[in-house]
């Protein structure tokens, strides 16, 4: 697979998306959600059948999740981060449920714990706009041993031990890589805030 | 409460990501109920998915899919269900799991001072969770997994989660 992140990203977008979701949450604008369902849309349905749904599932899915984003749309807070991770976490936890047969309720639980924290301010606000494109930068410069084993956790759904299992190499390996890649994610934060 | 520590850095990232079985997952999350930091660094690393979902070569859709949502959104929304009220003492993942709070468990008692009571998990789970009373001045390091970076709740109780390998 070739490296995604250098390719077709589009950090600058988080601005647009956040006024979408906003015109989504006060106004039920429809043509804001067209826009997000057409750029959001098409991305959720590749995600869903490089996790293995087969077009049809993954097309259901992208129902659900869009829906979901629609009827939430009033409970997403700029300062827990971008759009598009709030809507990598909708999908990620639907594909849970209907991938995997397993229980979101692990992540729903915490995703309530948030919306009980106090409000954000401007500042932090903003912080949380930045933070997914310096998250974007710090990827984009791990080595593409690092990159393939995120891809596969994030994209593919697949487990560490999985993982191990496909690319041949130790689990404590698999798990090397995805701690140095974190690390690298906390040194840009770091050294921004 | 005194948090003994934090998942492992790896662990963190697969539970970003949702590639953890649900048992370990529970257990993770435990832990985030009661520990803000961890709660932010998942944030951090859910950019990860957010600039992944973006970076991804789009699949286009059906040609009505969008007419097909607009069609769902003027179906009557079921309100969304209010959690039930919770034992304050017990953190949310656990609360859900133990159903009406501490007092209700079944307790069975598998050593002196440590007791234990099997967790309900999806079908598909690979994992099983357990949840462990130590009485208070037992040591526990038959209950602390290293690899899986248990963590004390209130009460000393404990979600442990036991991996079982079983054919998928
Ligand atoms: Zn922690």
């Amino acid at each position: 697979m070739s490296n995604a992140l250098s390719s077709s990203s589009r950090p600058g977008q988080g601005e647009d998306d956040q006024d979408l979701i906003k015109r989504l949450a006060y106004d039920s604008d429809r043509a804001a959600f067209q826009c997000l369902f057409l750029r959001f849309g098409p991305r959720v349905k590749a995600l869903m059948i490089k996790s293995g749904a087969d077009a049809d599932v993954a097309e259901d899915l992208v129902q659900d999740v869009m829906i979901t984003v629609w009827r939430k749309a009033e409970l997403y807070e700029p300062a827990r981060g971008s759009v598009a991770a709030w809507i990598f976490t909708i999908a990620r936890n639907r594909r849970i449920d209907r991938l995997r047969r397993q229980s979101p309720h692990a992540y729903e639980d915490i995703d309530d714990l948030d919306l009980e924290s106090p409000d954000a301010d401007g500042e932090e606000t903003v912080q949380a706009r930045q933070r997914k494109t310096l998250v974007f930068e710090a990827m984009a410069e791990l080595p593409p041993d690092q990159q393939r084993v995120i891809e596969m956790s994030f994209i593919e759904d697949m487990p560490q031990a999985d993982i191990a299992q496909k690319l041949g190499v130790p689990l404590g390996t698999v798990k090397s890589r995805m701690r140095l890649a974190y690390g690298k994610l906390r040194e840009r934060l770091e050294d921004v805030t | 409460m005194k948090i003994a520590h934090h998942p492992d850095r790896a662990t963190l990232m697969s539970y970003a990501a949702g590639s953890l079985d649900e048992a370990f997952a529970t257990v993770v999350a435990t832990h985030l109920a009661s520990c803000a930091e961890c709660r932010s660094r998942i944030r951090e690393t859910e950019e990860i998915g957010g600039n992944l979902l973006e970076a991804i070569d789009a699949v286009p859709l059906d040609a009505a899919a969008f007419e097909r949502a607009m069609r769902r959104l003027n179906e009557p929304v079921e309100t969304l269900v209010e959690p039930e009220q919770r034992k304050p003492s017990l953190s949310r993942p656990l609360a859900r799991l133990v159903g009406g709070g501490l007092d209700d468990v079944a307790w069975k008692t598998v050593a002196p001072g440590v007791a234990m009571h099997r967790l309900p998990t999806s079908k598909a789970a690979r994992g099983s969770l357990r949840l462990l009373k130590i009485a208070p001045g037992k040591k526990n390091s038959r209950t602390r997994s290293r690899r899986h970076g248990d963590h004390p709740g209130p009460y000393g109780i404990l979600p442990r989660c036991v991996r079982t390998v079983r054919p998928r």
